[in-house]
């Protein structure tokens, strides 16, 4: 059994009616991420609600749980979640026979059980009172009968929260998980003979439950010798004295409180606690930092949950990254995916496994189809069928997504580029031109060369009518690769230049009135709709545009900086650099005016990255970066004359990916959630 | 298939215990008794338990058990019976225990077949195909139907003298079956009205509006497309005990059949019954035809009957269909007072001294009991026909022994016709258990049947708990919701009846603006106004309806008590005594059953269905009393060498004349 649809209405972030929550889940692991405050722990939140937890905590519905529309007075009345359950087993259709609905899939007849938990507030109705009345029913419309708190009871839900406190959980104490834990082990309560104190001979420890053998060691220690005598002269010496005639005052020493079955074995069980002890220093005390501890937490709680035949085996993780570093993360997402998906053999129930993350580290680590976007209020599934990518790009990008590129799923906005260069320049240019990348919350992924597209189309819904769209602005930044017809020559091509056919190169002269436009757009057209939006350089490449709209001059000082690198960085760098400048200011004014047009001054200055020695592009780009940041700070350029310098497709794409892009990234969803747009500090966290 | 526990002697011990019960009750005093092995079988069987053998206890005993060492969350134990007897027993004798309270809650079922059926098979199969039900009631379904219908359609019913009783279907595809019309004719299926009639059975289905019986059609339709739900009930019950099931009918069989028991991975099923006391069977019907009770290889008979003694047991013996060979075990008075052998008696009448009897019977009582039993006692006369139009061949019905006796209120509550009786037929039950809910049941109840008339488009039916349904529909609504409340505080908790005066000035009107409210009525119809109107009910009249069709003598003292009533209506009953009074259905009941009687005939399964039906019904009446069992029969039916014959059979004789009492000595 295993939840396959979730709809949230008028629940904290989540509204009604359009803006409510729909969540499609598959068996196995789902991870939730998005920003903060997006919603990820208002699902996991509402999934207690209606089916409660394990641990018998009881969550009380507060006033801030009613969600509160943008704009209207007060808040609303009725929250409703809803889940499908589907997949039953035989035993599980048995357990809720009366509760089922009868669906059809595919011309196959076949069950699911619906539950649906309302909670209403009636504060005020009728007094002044705080009232708030939940209900569970069942039905695909919730007109079913309600739920029994027995058959609620089975489908109790393990939940682990953030930032646990793993330790206490795992020491001994009243109450202490592990004590729970053990207490539902099929084991611990039915192996083995109770204790009888009336058996003679002793009995053999080893035939003994748990129970029993507690119960032993109590009898045998009130038996004592030393209890014994101590007893005695408690009881002889000092309370007798003090007793009236026929009526003995006698005191017992015994170990621990009487109680029944229930009760002894539960204090048996607190006195337990569990350590982690490594195996390769195992006489070292046991003393493993919170991390190993909630490792050793959660490797309980799944024991619980595969053991029972039925109930819903859902294990619900807030930020499993927590305490954990990068690798054991890693290890942990292997492990927590390998269980959800080799469960379910053998008898044993599937474990339905739902997390929240903000890890890039977790996020990388997870299936993409597992992977769920919360953006917005919005859930934006990306499992197979949902996207528009083609599952050849699920194998790519399984293979391609890095932790660094993963962080493109918390992004407010995102910035895909082609190259090193790219990277380093374009959050420099964008602060400098005052719409600073990480202010906004926005994203650079660098995909080397490869698979741009692919990238984009994970915020490409399949059926964005139903779905909406993923409201994250993605910029896609690529080349035109056109050289002006003055470049071949300087570049190095000879002439006469093979025919078209045969050259990888393109001029402008090979394309003929409107074709140049034609290029563009095609290029333009391989990756865009929805929100995401490609921009295609103006003419060549970056260096090469950056040139010719207006930093000829500081393209071709980064360039020659970046031709003698190495130079440079031997001792007395500052002296180093001034003289390379200097030499390269000279080299620069002659240029110019050798130059017939900026096409040919851009040519020249693009020479250097194509010309031996070859300039590294990403070391020309952290010079370049330099000196811009320098001008600006000289007050050499103000932003709104870097902005009139830079090219035109730069800039535009720097807007649209931090939300200033007018219509396109109309990003305001009125929910009070904050939009891209919004003067907000700080990036993905 | 689920392993039953083992049922241990403490086991049993223990159930006798909670249930108050001497030790021995289920194991004999030589550990013989039949009970023991019943309670132990965990296999499919079939229980003949004979009157006053304790079938409801040893039923609700064996739950006990039973719930006392179930170990699965997720499946439970099915308990089938016609009525809630079974589920009032346990709240009764186990509701004090968690065994008693675990058996009444998931995952056990343990309600009528009906209510198994809706809440399984009907009612999530019709919420699967998006119906909301708005009502499973037959007068609320049938009449809105009979108004859908076009007046041409509704005349050409008329005028065949056929009504709204006809608007049922007998499948989902919302066959009529045949419907007679004309001269030996059938209506056909293509004609107009046909169709029509059709048409308003399939809007009904979509308006969510059901007769009580199309529930079984809409589980058998599930049955037939999802054919798996019986391996998903099997699994949630591997354990099927029904109750009275000699009074299934074939359709309800059939059911269960199918359900539980065709095919393989069938369910353990455990009957209990008795083949001899089927009277509510459908009338010329043997019962149920499928799976027919009981089967002969895994059948245990109890017929050892804790209730009457030999004496009785001997006398009442032949009547059984499939006589059990009764053995009487009890018999003896309360307070160890001895049975009373050959002191039951039969009073023969004339057509002039029918009305004499009951005065006789009393007279008869008064001499063979003693004070404390006459006084503490319940004593009965109880005849098969409670209702006749004729009166020729006396005596034909009750009536013709009793003239007061009013067939209407016996038995069953009768529906009260106007909210004022809601309110007293509330405060009567409130008064006997103590509790406000009854009458605040009663009157919500009433509001919602007022709602209904003003309204009669709107569908809304009574549920479980009618209360807390009308607080649901007066939601929004907060002045109605106060006048309901104020309604409700002071009649059901203040106990303040209203009298006419403030009925009419007060009262009426604010009942009617809360149906009003709940109806969205704009004018009030006749009948609902007629349904607001005062009726006397005053104290005396609440007393009176309780005292009705009793019988008081207190020309001496103790002053005693006879309750008049049919056969029907006693049912699982005990006495102390009781007359058993000739009627008339075709031919005299107990005249027809002389062969028995006399001990000239035993049993009746070559009989006819008529003759089965009247020996079934008089094997009922002559297996209630503990004590003193008497007849009334007419005095032509038998002749003197029948008499001697009677009397050799243990019965005392009396001639009734309108002078006295001439016993034959």
């Amino acid at each position: 059994m295993h939840i396959s649809k979730i709809e949230i209405e008028n629940f904290r972030c989540f509204g009604e009616g359009e803006k409510r929550f729909v969540l499609p889940l598959s068996p196995g692991l789902t991870a939730l991420l998005g920003e903060n405050d997006a919603g990820k722990t208002a699902v996991i939140d509402a999934l207690r609600f209606i089916f409660g937890t394990r641990d018998q905590e009881y969550y009380r519905v507060q006033d801030s749980d009613f969600h509160w529309p943008a704009g209207s007075d007060e808040r609303r009345r009725e929250i409703r979640i809803c889940c499908r359950l589907e997949g039953l087993s035989l035993k599980e259709q048995g357990a809720f026979a009366e509760f089922l609905t009868y669906v059809e899939e595919e011309g196959e007849p076949d069950v699911a059980l619906y539950v649906h938990w309302t909670a209403k507030d009636k504060s005020g109705a009728r007094s002044g009172r705080r009232m708030v009345f939940s209900e569970v029913r069942t039905g695909k419309n919730g007109d079913g009968p309600t739920l029994d708190v027995e058959a609620r009871e089975l489908l109790r839900s393990t939940y682990l929260r953030p930032l646990r406190d793993a330790e206490r959980a795992l020491t001994a104490g009243r109450g202490s998980r592990l004590s729970e834990i053990l207490k539902s082990t099929r084991q611990v309560i039915d192996v083995g003979a109770d204790y009888d104190p009336d058996t003679n001979p002793a009995p053999n420890v080893a035939d003994l439950s748990l129970l029993g053998i507690g119960d032993y060691s109590s009898a045998l220690i009130s038996e004592h010798e030393g209890i014994r005598r101590a007893r005695q002269t408690l009881n002889e010496t000092y309370l007798r004295p003090l007793s009236f005639a026929g009526d003995n005052l006698e005191g017992q020493i015994s170990v621990g409180r009487q109680g029944d079955r229930d009760a002894r074995l539960r204090q048996l069980l607190e006195r337990l606690e569990l350590e982690l002890r490594s195996g390769a220093a195992p006489e070292l005390p046991a003393n493993r930092g919170l991390g190993s501890n909630n490792l050793l937490f959660m490797a309980c709680e799944l024991l619980l949950l595969g053991s029972e035949a039925v109930a819903l085996p859902l294990l619900l993780i807030e930020e499993p990254e927590a305490h954990l570093h990068p690798q054991r993360q890693l290890r942990l997402m292997q492990f927590l995916a390998e269980q959800s998906s080799r469960s379910g053999g053998n008898g044993q129930n599937e474990i339905q496994i739902i997390l929240t993350t903000h890890s890039p580290n977790l996020a990388s680590a997870i299936p993409l189809d597992s992977l769920v976007l919360i953006h917005g209020g919005k859930a934006f599934t990306l499992a197979r069928g949902h996207t528009e990518l083609s599952p050849d790009d699920y194998r790519f990008l399984q293979r391609f997504l890095d932790v660094t590129k993963s962080n493109l799923f918390f992004a407010r906005g995102v910035m895909i580029v082609e190259g090193d260069a790219e990277n380093i320049l374009l959050p420099t240019l964008a602060r400098l031109i005052e719409m600073d990348l990480s202010a906004h919350g926005v994203s650079i992924v660098n995909v080397g060369g490869v698979g741009l597209r692919r990238f984009a189309r994970i915020f490409q819904r399949k059926d964005p009518e139903v779905d909406g769209l993923i409201k994250v602005p993605v910029a896609c930044i690529t080349d035109m690769d056109v050289m002006p017809d003055c470049a071949p020559v300087i570049v190095g091509k000879t002439e006469p230049f093979p025919a078209r056919k045969d050259r990888q190169w393109r001029m402008k002269s090979d394309f003929a009135d409107g074709e140049l436009d034609v290029r563009r757009e095609a290029i333009r057209a391989k990756a865009s709709g929805q929100l995401v939006e490609t921009f295609v350089s103006n003419d060549w490449t970056l260096e090469y545009d950056l040139a010719l709209h207006g930093l000829a001059e500081e393209v071709w000082i980064a360039g020659m900086l970046a031709r003698q690198d190495e130079k440079i960085n031997e001792p007395d760098k500052a002296q180093n650099i001034f003289r390379v400048t200097r030499a390269a200011k000279a080299r620069f004014k002659e240029m110019q005016e050798a130059s017939g047009n900026a096409e040919e001054l851009a040519s020249h200055v693009y020479s250097l990255f194509t010309n031996s020695p070859k300039a590294s592009k990403s070391i020309a780009a952290q010079y370049l970066s330099e000196i811009l940041e320098w001008k600006v700070a000289r007050g050499t350029y103000d932003s709104a004359t870097l902005a009139g310098l830079l090219p035109p497709y730069v800039t535009a794409a720097v807007r649209y990916a931090t939300g200033n892009g007018g219509d396109e990234a109309e990003n305001g969803n009125g929910e009070g959630e904050a939009a891209p747009n919004a003067e907000a500090a700080g990036g993905p966290s | 298939m689920i392993e039953l526990p083992e049922v241990s002697d403490q086991d049993v011990q223990w159930a006798c215990n909670v249930l108050g019960l001497p030790e021995t009750a289920f194991s004999g005093p030589d550990g013989a008794d039949p009970r023991l092995g019943v309670l132990r079988a965990n296999a499919t069987l079939d229980v003949e338990a004979c009157p006053g053998s304790g079938k409801t206890t040893l039923l609700v005993a064996k739950l006990a058990i039973l719930a006392r060492h179930w170990n699965t969350a997720e499946r439970g134990i099915c308990v089938l019976s016609h009525t809630n007897a079974a589920r009032r027993e346990i709240e009764k004798k186990l509701g004090a225990t968690s065994e008693g309270q675990r058996l009444l809650s998931y995952p056990h079922y343990v309600g009528t077949i009906h209510g198994f059926v809706n809440e399984y098979l009907a009612l999530p199969w019709l919420r699967s195909k998006a119906i909301t039900i708005e009502a499973v009631d037959d007068e609320i379904c049938l009449n809105w139907r009979w108004r859908k219908l076009p007046f041409a359609t509704k005349r050409a019913l008329e005028n065949r003298r056929e009504s709204v009783r006809r608007l049922r279907y007998q499948n989902s595809e919302f066959d009529l079956g045949d419907i007679p019309w004309g001269k030996g004719g059938v209506l056909g299926r293509e004609s107009a009205t046909y169709q029509n009639m059709q048409r308003v059975c399939r809007d009904s289905y979509q308006a969510g509006l059901f007769c009580h019986d199309e529930m079984f059609v809409w589980a058998s339709d599930l049955l037939d497309r999802n054919p798996d739900v019986t391996r998903h009930l099997r699994q949630r019950f591997p354990l099927l005990l029904i109750d009275e099931v000699q009074d299934n009918s074939e359709s309800q069989s059939r059911l269960l059949q199918r359900i539980f028991m065709a095919g393989d991975h069938t369910v353990t099923r455990q009957r209990f019954g008795d083949q001899n006391q089927a009277i509510y069977a459908y009338e010329g019907q043997n019962g149920a035809a499928t799976d027919s009770f009981p089967t002969e290889g895994i059948k245990r008979t109890i017929p050892n009957s804790y209730r009457f003694g030999n004496s009785i047991a001997a006398l009442a013996n032949p009547l059984g269909v499939s006589p059990h060979g009764l053995v009487g075990q009890g018999g003896v008075g309360r307070d160890g007072e001895p049975e009373l052998v050959g002191r039951h008696a039969i009073f023969l009448i004339d057509d002039d001294s029918v009305g004499r009897v009951i005065d006789e019977y009393v007279a008869y009582l008064r001499q063979e009991f003693g004070a404390a039993e006459l006084s503490s006692g319940d004593f009965t006369a109880v005849g098969a026909v409670h209702r006749a139009d004729k009166d020729d061949k006396l005596p034909r019905s009750i009536r013709h022994y009793w003239p007061e006796y009013d067939p209407e209120i016996s038995g069953a509550e009768p529906r009260p016709n106007t909210l004022l009786q809601y309110l007293a037929a509330g405060r009567r039950l409130a008064e006997l258990s103590g509790e406000t809910n009854d009458l605040v049941e009663k009157l919500a109840e009433g509001v919602l049947r007022l709602a209904r008339l003003m309204s009669p488009e709107i569908a809304i039916s009574t549920r479980k708990r009618n209360h807390r349904y009308v607080m649901e529909l007066l939601e929004g609504n907060a002045d109605a919701l106060e006048t309901y409340s104020h309604l409700v505080r002071t009649i059901a908790v203040s106990r303040l009846f209203p009298v006419r005066d403030s009925w009419e000035a007060d009262y009426r009107q604010r009942f009617e603006a809360v149906a009003r409210v709940l109806s969205a009525a704009d004018a009030i119809p006749a009948a609902a106004n007629e349904f607001l109107d005062w009726r006397e009910i005053s104290d005396g009249d609440a007393e009176k309806a309780k005292r009705n069709n009793v019988l008081r003598d207190a020309k001496q003292d103790p002053a005693i008590k006879v309750r008049i009533g049919s056969i029907h209506s006693v049912k699982g009953e005990t006495h102390t005594a009781t007359l058993v009074l000739e009627t008339f259905y075709h031919k005299h009941h107990l005249k027809e059953l002389k062969p028995w009687l006399l001990r000239q005939a035993q049993g009746g399964n070559d009989q006819s269905d008529r003759i089965k039906q009247r020996l079934r019904l008089h094997y009922v009446a002559m297996t209630r009393a503990a004590r003193l069992l008497c007849l009334a029969m007419r005095a032509d039916a038998f002749d003197d060498a029948e008499i001697d014959l009677l009397r050799e059979n243990g019965w005392r004789v009396a001639r009734i004349t309108p002078d006295g009492i001439d016993w034959v000595e």
